[in-house]
């Protein structure tokens, strides 16, 4: 079980790359338009970012919402 | 199966900083399809998607049918039953073809992964206690 463990930590992936998390941290209540490795637009609306995003010739964009954790933990 | 990071989304108020466990999926409508980030929760009954990330594949919430209603942490809302093809794409696996949209300018800020669909697919197991966290999503067809 912990050999299991130690080779999934080998074997970490992340979903969105953390350089990416980090810029996205930097922009608290935006809406930005990315992908996995690299941020495309970052607005104030999401159908301004998806937008952005398909001019910028990304076809199926990653739209997020940064979350303001200074609001508080809940996701709502 | 590999073993997932936490995607870190800031610090909070006591500055401590703040992990969740988000996979990115996609959702397709209509031959349209957009990617969104979708936050694995074992507190959410059902999978609940945010309007605004349904809305540029043209869902107008109002005409979706009726749906169940639900409450949050931020209170009531009226959540109502969408179709479409949502996917983990990073493992090439579909999760549903129906879902709950919730109303605009209410629920949460990213799609919520619930119990009644997204659990009967994956085990999921939570390892917050590590620095930064990490979580791994097994799949029930391998685990039975």
């Amino acid at each position: 079980m912990v050999v299991e463990s130690r080779k999934r930590d080998e074997d970490l992936v992340h979903e969105i790359e953390p350089a990416v998390q980090e810029e996205l941290i930097k922009h608290p209540g935006k809406w930005v338009a990315l992908t996995r490795t690299q941020v495309i637009a970052i607005r104030e609306t999401p159908a301004d970012a998806y937008a952005a995003a398909r001019l910028a010739g990304i076809e199926s964009p990653i739209l997020y919402h940064v979350p303001d954790p200074r609001l508080g933990y809940s996701y709502f | 199966m590999p073993r997932i990071s936490g995607t870190h989304v800031g610090t909070g108020p006591d500055g401590a900083e703040i992990y969740r466990p988000i996979i990115v999926v996609s959702i397709e409508i209509g031959g349209l399809l957009i990617r969104v980030p979708a936050i694995v929760d074992s507190g959410a009954d059902n999978t609940l998607v945010p309007e605004p990330f349904v809305a540029p594949l043209g869902v107008d919430f109002a005409r979706l049918p009726v749906g169940p209603g639900g409450v949050g942490p931020g209170g009531g809302l009226d959540a109502r039953p969408c179709q479409g093809t949502m996917r983990w794409e990073k493992e090439k696996s579909l999760l549903m073809t129906r879902f709950l949209v919730a109303e605009p300018g209410k629920g949460p800020e990213s799609v919520l992964l619930g119990r009644a669909d997204f659990f009967r697919l994956y085990i999921p197991r939570f390892h917050w206690h590590k620095n930064p966290p990490v979580f791994d999503l097994d799949p029930v067809a391998r685990n039975g």
